[in-house]
C-alpha cells in the first residue's frame, strides 16, 4: 500500500475519512531553538514527501529557527511567545483544520524522527480503521536502534502502564511525538489539546474522545543538535503534573462524535 | 506544657482540619475538571492539602509539632504551616503574573506590527480593528 499524494484539495469537509488515501498531507514540527537542525529536517521531509506541505511552528525561539525553516522551504507559524510543545502543536492542528488537510504527521525538529519512516505511519492511517497512529521505538528492536537513558525509560514505562490501565490497550511508547492524525483527530485536537508535554496525556484524551489509536514500529535516531528539554527536577514536576492531568481527565465526560 | 483538656480537644480539631482539607482538595479537583483551573497552578494547592491532611491525621505529628514550635494549641502550629504555604503560593502567582504580563505585552506589540504591515500590503483593508 503506497502513499499517493496529489495536489487535489480535501473537499467534502465532513471529517469523514475511512480507508481513503491521504490527499492533502501536512507534516508539522513544533520547534524551540532548533536553528541548527530544523533546515536539515525540513529538507529531508520535502525530499521524501515532495507533495506534502511542511509546517514549522516556531515556539518563540530566541534563535534563527523561523528564518532557517523558511529558508528550507517550510511554511512557518511564528509564535510571538513560547506556548510549550502542546500549545505549539495545537497551533499546527488548527492550521491543518482551517486549511482542510486530511492528515497531519508530527515530527520533531531535532531530527529524531527520520523522514524515511513517515510512510509507515501513513500506511497504517490509510488502512482507515484508526484515527491516530503513534510511531513506537519499542515494538521492534533492530540493531543499533535508539535507546533512551534509564531514567527516561522509567518514565516511559510508568506512563505505558498508567495509560494501558486506563485505555485497556497495549501502549509501548507513550512519550513518542512521532504521530499521524486523520481529519477526525485533527478537528478534535484543534478544539482542545493538552499543554506542556502533551504526548502521554493526549493518548488518554484521544481514547476518551473515542478516537482509535494504534502504534506502529519505527526507528528513531538520537537527537541531532539539541539536548532534551527535560532534566530531573523538571521531569519530576511533569511526571506529577501529567499524572494528575490524566487522572482528572477521567472525571470529565466527552461527547463522542461518530466517525 | 499542654493540659489534659487541650489534648482531648486535639481529636476534634484533627477531624475538622482533615474534613476541611479534603473538601478543599475536592473543590480544587472539580475546578480542574471543569477546565477552570490549570494543573500547573493547582499542584501547590493540592500539595498544601496533602500536607495538612498528613499533619492532622498522622499519629502524634501535630501534637509533636505544636510542642516543638512552643505553641499551646495545635491551631497555632497549623496556622503557621498554612501561612507558609500561602506565602509560597502567592509568591508563585506573582512570578506567574509577571510572566503573563510580559507575554501579553509581546502579543499586543506583535498584533500592532501585523496591523501596520497589513495596511501596507492591503491598503483597502479597514485601518482599525475594534478599539480596546
Amino acid at each position: 500500500m503506497g502513499t499517493v499524494l496529489s495536489e487535489s484539495r480535501y473537499s467534502d469537509g465532513t471529517g469523514a475519512f475511512g480507508g481513503a488515501r491521504v490527499k492533502k498531507l501536512l507534516v508539522m514540527m513544533p520547534a524551540y531553538n532548533e536553528a541548527a537542525s530544523v533546515a536539515g529536517v525540513v529538507a529531508g521531509v520535502r525530499a521524501s514527501l515532495p507533495e506534502a506541505t511542511v509546517l514549522v511552528i516556531n515556539d518563540g525561539s530566541g534563535d534563527a529557527t523561523a528564518a532557517e525553516a523558511a529558508r528550507a522551504g517550510a511554511v512557518v507559524l511564528d509564535l510571538p511567545v513560547n506556548l510549550g510543545i502542546g500549545g505549539a502543536e495545537q497551533a499546527g492542528y488548527r492550521y491543518a483544520a482551517q486549511r482542510g488537510f486530511d492528515a497531519v504527521v508530527r515530527v520533531d525538529a531535532d531530527g529524531q524522527h527520520p523522514a524515511g519512516e513517515i510512510h509507515k505511519l501513513l500506511e497504517r492511517l490509510e488502512a482507515g480503521d484508526v484515527d491516530l497512529v503513534v510511531g513506537s521505538r519499542f515494538l521492534e528492536h533492530p540493531a543499533g536502534a535508539y535507546r533512551p537513558g534509564r531514567l527516561r525509560r522509567l518514565g516511559i514505562g510508568f506512563y505505558a502502564k498508567l495509560i494501558g490501565l486506563i485505555t485497556r490497550r497495549r501502549v509501548t511508547d507513550p512519550t513518542s511525538g512521532f504521530r499521524a492524525a486523520n481529519r477526525r483527530a485533527i478537528v478534535r485536537f484543534a478544539e482542545r489539546y493538552p499543554e506542556d508535554y502533551p504526548e502521554p496525556e493526549s493518548l488518554v484524551y484521544a481514547y476518551r474522545l473515542g478516537l482509535r489509536v494504534a502504534e506502529v514500529p519505527v526507528a528513531m535516531l538520537a537527537r541531532q543538535a539539541s539536548v532534551s528539554s527535560i532534566n530531573i527536577p523538571v521531569g519530576a514536576y511533569y511526571a506529577i503534573k501529567v499524572t494528575l492531568a490524566i487522572l482528572i481527565d477521567l472525571l470529565r465526560s466527552y461527547k463522542r462524535r461518530p466517525s | 506544657m499542654m493540659g489534659e483538656g487541650v489534648v482531648a480537644s486535639v481529636d476534634t480539631f484533627r477531624a475538622v482540619s482533615i474534613t476541611i482539607s479534603v473538601l478543599f482538595m475536592l473543590a480544587v479537583i472539580e475546578f480542574i475538571r471543569r477546565n477552570r483551573l490549570k494543573e500547573r497552578y493547582a499542584i501547590l494547592w493540592l500539595g498544601a492539602g496533602v500536607v495538612l491532611i498528613v499533619l492532622s491525621g498522622w499519629g502524634t505529628l501535630l501534637v509533636d509539632l505544636t510542642r516543638r514550635l512552643g505553641f499551646d494549641v495545635p491551631l497555632n502550629a497549623l496556622s503557621l504551616v498554612i501561612l507558609f504555604f500561602l506565602i509560597v503560593i502567592v509568591f508563585h502567582f506573582s512570578i506567574a503574573i509577571s510572566m503573563e504580563s510580559d507575554r501579553t505585552k509581546r502579543l499586543a506589540q506583535e498584533i500592532a506590527l501585523l496591523k501596520e504591515r497589513l495596511r501596507r500590503v492591503a491598503p483597502e483593508a479597514p485601518p482599525d480593528g475594534p478599539a480596546e
